[in-house]
């Protein structure tokens, strides 16, 4: 399976090509190109299980954990030159230069990190997709959100599978221009398409740091695989906190790159306003997969990252930071898919925490179960609000449980697990995250992180069980505070009609609508069954949802309680994931010498495998004790004071939300900074959308004002010389040349009109003038002789 | 009568006076002359180009009588002017008389030629409607 690799990602694109092709002119049903979209993911899913199968059991034991890549079995499907750069710089005659080595190659690398990313990325988008064609049925553009859905696929297996830096970017930029599509999905909602703008501009920012990044790895190490890259980087020293050499720099630009696409301080505006996508998206790209890629990409280049403690310092406090302010944000908001926003800015933080304390494999392990239950999450929450008719505020729920059953009970495991209770998937990995932050040992004061990391485990719990508590316990709130909408009166109108709910004819059904907090809509009651259109409203019911959309629901809850156990804790006896992932996480602390030679058998091994030489000794020594460390007894208590606070955290939260619906309005009164701080997100958006574009503004004011004075005046007074200057010698054209000129011409009109009188044109004048001077000159010349005559005759 | 008896001597006295009246070089001038200047008043006065020509011709003939007259005075003279040292050819103005009566004739012919030429064209052989060089 491992040479029908290629097909993982292909697949995809020609499920994207053929349902955006031919989807419009040839009106395919939403039957075809569910099944073409889902059929196509359903295949590379099972490729890559099969890839998995044949990486593990055959290509991985005679290959000491080296990665596949795809160019092994060379030829075009598995791999050709992308790039040739390196060939058209030595085409034009230039041989030397860093170029002349710049050829970037087409293929993928399998190994174990990317088979995890894989598996997720296929499985989890299988599911959301099965359950986007139901919640997706009867919309306009049921072909254009799938075939989105499909590129977006593409685009992520491209990321995890590419074995390059480039082809990595080509993924991360397909999955930003995805996010972007989908985000933007309902292009005719103004706040629909600001968010995604949003979403773009906010990662093109992050991208930049990445392009940059990229561009240094090339010039450091004049290549651009990361297998090469990861052996080349062997020759540089780690860098000691507060030192920042060039694996600092390196690891900077591909964090600022991790922030924009994962959603970390200060790039984490984008995600809770990409919310305004259809639900099911916000499942796949804003929680499962694109928004974990960052956490991919420190992981995938964690031989640049550990080299650098001051990044990897800077690492785990962003991602702590960014933890424990999405999470004091997510305790207010009242839409229910802003609560999981924040909560994924939350679960992500955590993540980074892992990557920067060292935990690499518990950060993948996070992606891993997080993807699984925040996926379910999300999805419960669109199957609430297709349920709800479009409905997304909390306030206007409450009592569902009785309505939408199976939604509820799938809920219930997402929630468990998102809490961190024992048996469920979050509390193993987020265990081992705040485990390893507690314990690290790549810089100092880890327990600080630990303590924050912990207090907002407890947050969490209680803002899921608020969610919960919201949404499916208490009272039926939306009987009184009925949700209206542009939606809602259509299916209300549909319903009149006697058709199903969802042939309502409204243009974009998807999570209309927005309402701010405390607005009106609806204007009625449960007294006043019609409203002014006439419509009734007396029949509105939340209802569940169809099999396609409760299927998934199911299989993710069964994925939310089960995926965490092949992380058990207890060292890499015990601790599947861990086994699973250690060759690709290097061992920076190895001496380099060790390194080299290691890289001849197989680099990026573990050290397990390594050959014992006398300097590896110890660190293979510090392994195997490790190895047999099990459960010590710190461990065993931060466990337990995890699961405290997970519980402490559901018990307010029951008591706040259900058993005591007054509390939280007291609480918020008596603590009115801190809930106005957390309501307007910090002002995070404040800051950056009023203050940061007023800032912007007024130096954009001060530059113009440079410009027209300076620039302008210059322009302005150049042109004023000129126009100046040019008068001058306009003057002295017209009364000096001119009047030469022209006097010229007159002199010679006067002489002329004298002159011309001579020229009649008729040749008998001319010959008489010429007869006539003939006559004169033999006169003049004869007339001596005539005189003399003359005189003769006279007598004298 | 009395006329007539004053006439008669004159008749018969004819011979000897048409002896003392024998044309001279100069008679012949100024017969040339008064030619010359007919042709070229009829030159500069006429319209009609046929009148031209024919005027033209009279100032040829004037020159030619002119020539004539001259050889002759030389061909009289001859021995008084070799006696006098000057090279006397008499022949040389008959041959040019002949040159320019053979210059005349192909003249005529090539100037009759444009004048229908330009009949045909213009349908005037008035010379002041010819007028194309006036500006």
């Amino acid at each position: 399976m491992l040479k029908l690799v290629w097909l993982i990602p292909v697949l995809p694109l020609l499920g994207f090509l053929f349902n955006f092709l031919l989807g419009r002119k040839l009106r395919l049903s939403e039957r075809t190109v569910s099944i073409v979209a889902c059929g196509v993911i359903l295949v590379s899913m099972l490729l890559t299980l099969g890839a998995f199968y044949e990486y593990h059991w055959s290509f991985n034991p005679g290959n000491e954990d080296k990665p596949y890549i795809s160019s092994q079995d060379g030829g075009f499907p598995h791999s050709f030159t992308w790039l040739p750069g390196g060939a058209a710089h030595v085409s034009l005659g230039q041989q030397r230069g860093a170029l002349s080595n710049f050829n970037v190659e087409w293929s993928y690398q399998v190994d174990q990190l990317s088979l995890v990313m894989m598996f997720i990325v296929t499985f989890v988008g299988f599911w959301i997709h099965v359950f986007a064609t139901g919640y997706m049925h009867g919309d306009k553009g049921f072909y254009r959100f799938f075939s989105y859905l499909n590129l977006f696929m593409f685009m992520m297996l491209l990321l995890v599978m590419g074995s390059n830096f480039m082809i990595m970017f080509i993924g991360w930029e397909g999955v930003g221009l995805c996010s972007y599509l989908l985000i933007g999905y309902y292009f005719d909602r103004q706040e629909a398409a600001d968010a995604s703008k949003k979403a773009f501009v906010v990662n093109r920012i992050g991208d930049f740091g990445m392009v940059l990044a990229i561009a240094g790895v090339f010039a450091a190490f004049g290549t651009l695989q990361f297998h090469d890259v990861a052996i080349l980087s062997a020759a540089y020293p780690k860098e000691h906190l507060w030192q920042f050499g060039l694996m600092s720099w390196l690891a900077l630009g591909l964090f600022i790159g991790a922030t924009g696409k994962s959603a970390q301080i200060p790039l984490f505006i984008w995600l809770p306003d990409a919310m305004a996508g259809p639900t099911p998206v916000s499942a796949l790209i804003h929680a499962a997969t694109m928004v974990t890629a960052g956490v991919f990409m420190v992981t995938r280049t964690n031989f640049i990252f550990q080299r650098s403690v001051t990044m990897m310092m800077i690492v785990a406090l962003v991602g702590c930071l960014t933890a424990f302010i999405a999470a004091t944000i997510g305790i207010t908001q009242t839409d229910i898919k802003k609560v999981l926003a924040y909560s994924t800015v939350s679960q992500l933080g955590y993540m980074f925490l892992g990557a920067g304390v060292g935990a690499f494999i518990g950060a993948i392990f996070h992606v891993f179960t997080h993807a699984f239950f925040k996926a379910l999450l999300f999805l419960g929450s669109g199957s609430v609000i297709h349920g709800m008719h479009h409905e997304q505020e909390m306030p206007r729920m409450g009592g569902l449980s009785k309505y939408l059953p199976t939604t509820y009970k799938a809920m219930l495991m997402g929630w468990l697990a998102i809490c961190g209770i024992i048996p469920f998937a979050g509390f193993f990995s987020k265990d081992e995250i705040l485990w390893k932050t507690f314990s690290t040992s790549v810089f100092g004061g880890g327990w600080i992180l630990w303590l924050v990391g912990f207090i907002t485990a407890g947050m969490t719990a209680f803002y899921m069980t608020r969610l919960m508590g919201l949404t499916f316990w208490g009272e039926e709130r939306f009987r009184k505070v009925h949700a209206g909408g542009e939606a809602d009166e259509a299916h209300a109108a549909a319903h009149d009609k006697n058709l199903k709910p969802h042939d309502a004819a409204v243009s974009s059904a998807g999570d209309r609508p927005h309402h701010q907090p405390g607005e009106h809509v609806g204007a009625h009651d449960t007294t006043d069954q019609l409203d002014a259109r006439g419509v009734s409203h007396a029949h509105f019911e939340p209802h569940e949802s169809p099999r396609s959309m409760t299927l998934p629901l199911i299989v993710l809850a069964v994925g939310s309680i089960v995926v965490g156990w092949v992380g058990l804790p207890g060292g890499a006896k015990i601790n599947l994931f861990e086994r699973w992932l250690e060759p690709v996480i290097v061992d920076v602390n190895r001496a380099p010498v060790t390194r080299l030679h290691a890289t001849e058998a197989a680099p990026g091994a573990s050290s397990v495998t390594a050959p014992a030489e006398a300097t590896a000794g110890e660190s293979i020594a510090e392994h195997a004790e490790a190895a047999h460390e099990g459960i010590g007894g710190t461990e065993l208590l931060l466990m337990v004071l995890s699961l405290a606070i997970a519980f402490g955290g559901i018990y307010l939260g029951r008591l706040f939300y259900v058993k005591r619906p007054d509390l939280p309005r007291m609480w918020a009164a008596k603590l009115r900074p801190l809930y106005t701080l957390s309501f307007n997100k910090w002002y995070w958006d404040y800051l950056l959308d009023v203050k940061g574009v007023e800032a912007e503004k007024a130096i954009n004011n001060a530059l113009w004002d440079v410009d027209s004075t300076f620039v302008d005046g210059g322009v302005n007074g150049s042109a004023w010389v000129t126009r100046f200057w040019s008068s001058v010698t306009g003057w002295w054209d017209k009364w000096v040349i001119d009047l030469a000129v022209n006097a010229t011409g007159w002199i010679t009109r006067a002489g002329s009109f004298v002159l011309r009188t001579f020229q009649t044109g008729f040749w008998q004048n001319y010959a008489l003038l010429f007869a006539a001077g003939l006559f004169l000159i033999l006169l003049y010349y004869v007339y001596p002789a005539i005189s003399s005559t003359v005189r003769g005759f006279s007598g004298k | 009568m009395g006329v007539l008896a004053y006439l008669a001597p004159l008749f018969f006295q004819a011979q000897p006076l048409l002896k003392r009246f024998e044309p001279t070089l100069i008679n012949f001038l100024m017969l040339s002359f008064l030619l010359f200047v007919v042709g070229v008043a009829g030159v500069l006065s006429r319209r009609n180009i046929i009148i031209i020509f024919m005027s033209i011709e009279l100032i040829l003939n004037a020159v030619n009588l002119n020539l004539i007259a001259f050889s002759r005075y030389l061909e009289i003279n001859k021995d008084t002017l070799t006696a006098k040292g000057l090279a006397v050819n008499p022949l040389a103005g008959p041959v040019f008389t002949i040159f320019i009566i053979v210059v005349a004739a192909a003249e005529a012919a090539v100037g009759l030629g444009i004048v229908i030429a330009m009949f045909r064209n213009r349908e005037t052989v008035a010379i002041d409607e010819i007028d194309l060089l006036k500006w």
